[in-house]
């Protein structure tokens, strides 16, 4: 069980280095928050989408 | 760390059209030092990145974290596969049995790989992707063969991956960006093969919604589905 615990902390810290580095109430450039505008652009530009699905949001301090 | 960094930011803007959305909330934990200090950090989070055709098909998923180099490594086999079939329009340009033929070709490949790299090596030593794969199946294999070999490998990918943590290696990479670097060795080496499976395994390609049952509850081991994500049986050490 300590083991556990010591993964979901160590979880804690991975997932803090993917979103640390995101201000609050600010997503990174680019990135777009409505997944059908999104497909639209991807259309329109030829382009694949990258969507990133989460716990949390981006646009949070934490996320 | 992924998003923020200046080189990644800049190929996928300029390869993707990125977009995030939120699937359930994240749960936080807030440790109370005693004397004022605070820290709060999201718990049992996790991420899968999917990469969609504009009709709304995915042809490739990343669960999980990569550092920068691994991530766009794994961005470009994607790209690379869909180069020559973006135009003039990319939503009828590639057809399901494409991608579900790309993924099979993969598996392929990777096992093969593998096989090699064993057979090579000058030590003697053992595959833990390859026992957990067993024989892999043919190219033209029915898919239900590809869902079942899917099945047996998610389920042994948590003894691949060597979780839980062992107490040193928290403490050792305790700065956080080196157990980034370490999962994500984890992820390009065992986690892809199990998204190739996957796809594999579909009779079509898959809508994002369809893909996440696979990705968080049976590659990740997180069920976003469950509200205490299996955490109400835990009891922390030391609680009278």
């Amino acid at each position: 069980m300590h083991r556990k615990l010591l993964s979901l902390a160590a979880l804690a810290i991975i997932f803090s280095g993917l979103c640390q580095a995101t201000p609050a109430s600010r997503t990174p450039q680019g990135w777009r928050s409505s997944y059908p505008e999104a497909l639209r652009v991807a259309a329109q530009e030829k382009k694949p989408v990258l969507l990133l699905q989460m716990f949390g949001r981006l646009d949070e301090e934490f996320c | 760390m992924l998003l923020s960094d200046p080189k990644t930011a800049a190929f996928i803007t300029s390869k993707f059209v990125p977009v995030w959305e939120t699937i359930r909330p994240a749960p936080r934990v807030t440790i109370d030092f005693g004397d004022g200090r605070t820290m709060t950090r999201t718990l049992k989070g996790s991420t899968c990145m999917y990469v969609v055709l504009p009709d709304g098909r995915v042809v490739d998923a990343l669960p999980g974290v990569y550092t920068p180099e691994d991530f766009k490594m794994l961005a470009s086999q994607s790209l690379e596969f869909l180069n020559g079939r973006l135009s003039p329009d990319l939503s009828v340009s590639v057809s399901d049995q494409e991608i579900l033929a790309w993924h099979r070709g993969q598996v392929r490949d990777v096992a093969q790989n593998e096989q090699m790299r064993v057979s090579t090596s000058k030590a003697v030593m053992e595959s833990p992707l390859l026992k957990a794969l067993g024989v892999p199946p043919a190219v033209d294999a029915p898919a239900a063969n590809y869902g079942t070999v899917f099945d047996r490998y998610a389920g042994r990918l948590e003894d691949l991956s060597s979780r839980p943590m062992s107490g040193r290696r928290v403490k050792v990479e305790a700065g956080g960006q080196n157990v980034v670097a370490i999962d994500s060795q984890v992820n390009v080496r065992y986690v892809r093969m199990a998204v190739h499976l996957m796809f594999a395994g579909g009779d079509k390609a898959p809508r994002p919604a369809e893909c996440r049952t696979a990705m968080f509850k049976k590659i990740l081991h997180i069920d976003p589905d469950d509200p205490n994500l299996g955490l109400t049986a835990e009891t922390i050490p030391g609680t009278p």
